[in-house]
């Protein structure tokens, strides 16, 4: 079954610290194991009609250019609910700076995450502390399904990536 | 069985309105004629059309087909009305959207841009190419007339070593017949 990574391609989020983390990722990653990848920032892109290898997910990183505006991610989440369609998708990761408090609360994107299937949801973000507004935008989510890593390094990529299944 | 799918983005901005040389009553018009006369062949030869119009955004209003009098029907009402702006980028991608979940019947998959090179807001060009690029569409880019600020012109030159894109300027009814033709044929 395939993931998905939801990508912050604003210019809020440090390219050089993702690359860092999805390298580590792919390193740690000894099955193979297909990506939904889609871009955000206040528009969201999908990158592919169909999952990529993590390869391919951080060569067409490398090529995006930023994207304007601040990032919404549940757009990202809506754009990829149409891509996969009735297809499931086991787990997702998003990558996102946190820079700023997005419109509409995270349980709306959480839903609709838990309906294409996940039973697993990372957000990995170079931030060192949450933000203040993270509390009330992480409301009404059930927390095991839930993992918020802070500035995210390699134990971090180690542990995603053995919970999305692509390191036996 | 090859079966080739073709999805045109059409240009429906203003600019696209006015008339160039023998590109008459207007670019839009010629543009709307050519994709008519290739798409009667591409039915002919078992493939599908799609169709998606743009302006400052994108809008598919034809799924993969083989109905040509609804293609006719679509392009007839394509040609009535202009808008601001243009965003490529937006057209690119809702183009090869299309393709999503066709893989069985569209061996080949094409998406043909009309425009006159004018790109000045949306989805930023590259990163609509990225999509097109992962989901093996190759992309063929034709600008009609030359406004002599033809962004396209000179974004899609440095990008077409990476993405292999399809890029012509044509500056007559009979060059952009000929160009298409030869894209519909497999020639380019």
């Amino acid at each position: 079954m395939p993931a998905a990574l939801l990508y912050d391609a604003s210019t809020s989020l440090s390219r050089e610290w993702s690359f860092t983390f999805l390298n580590e990722l792919e390193k740690n990653c000894n099955k193979i194991k297909g990506f939904y990848l889609i871009a955000f920032a206040k528009q969201a892109l999908p990158l592919s009609l169909g999952p990529l290898l993590l390869s391919e997910l951080i060569e067409t990183i490398s090529k995006l250019p930023f994207l304007p505006g601040s990032p919404e991610p549940y757009n990202a989440a809506k754009e990829l609910a149409e891509l996969a369609g009735d297809k499931r998708v086991s787990e997702v990761l998003v990558i996102w700076s946190m820079s700023k408090r997005p419109r509409l609360p995270f349980a709306y994107t959480y839903f609709l995450l838990k309906s294409l299937g996940s039973r697993y949801i990372a957000i990995t973000t170079p931030r060192a502390y949450p933000p203040r507004w993270i509390d009330s935008y992480l409301k009404n989510i059930a927390e095991e399904d839930l993992e918020l890593h802070m500035r995210a390094g390699k134990q971090r990529a180690r542990r995603v990536a053995e919970k999305i299944g692509c390191r036996i | 069985m090859r079966q080739r799918c073709f999805v045109y983005a059409l240009d429906i901005s203003i600019s696209m309105g006015k008339a160039y040389g023998d590109l008459i009553p207007s670019k839009l018009n010629a543009a709307i004629e050519a994709i008519l006369v290739s798409s009667k062949r591409i039915i002919e030869e078992n493939g599908y059309i799609g169709l998606v119009l743009f302006a400052g955004k994108a809008f598919p209003v034809l799924s993969l087909t083989r109905d040509q009098t609804l293609v006719y029907s679509t392009l007839s009402f394509a040609g009535r009305r202009t808008f601001e702006a243009s965003a490529p980028g937006d057209a690119i991608v809702e183009a090869t959207k299309l393709f999503l979940n066709r893989e069985r019947y569209c061996s080949e998959r094409h998406v043909i841009v009309l425009s006159d090179g004018e790109y000045n807001m949306g989805i930023p060009l590259d990163a609509a190419l990225l999509l097109a690029r992962n989901s093996r569409v190759r992309l063929h880019y034709i600008v009609l007339g030359d406004q002599g600020q033809d962004k396209i012109g000179v974004l899609l030159p440095k990008l077409k070593e990476i993405y292999n894109i399809g890029y012509k300027k044509v500056l007559s009814k009979q060059e952009l017949l000929a160009e298409i033709t030869k894209i519909v044929r497999g020639d380019s």
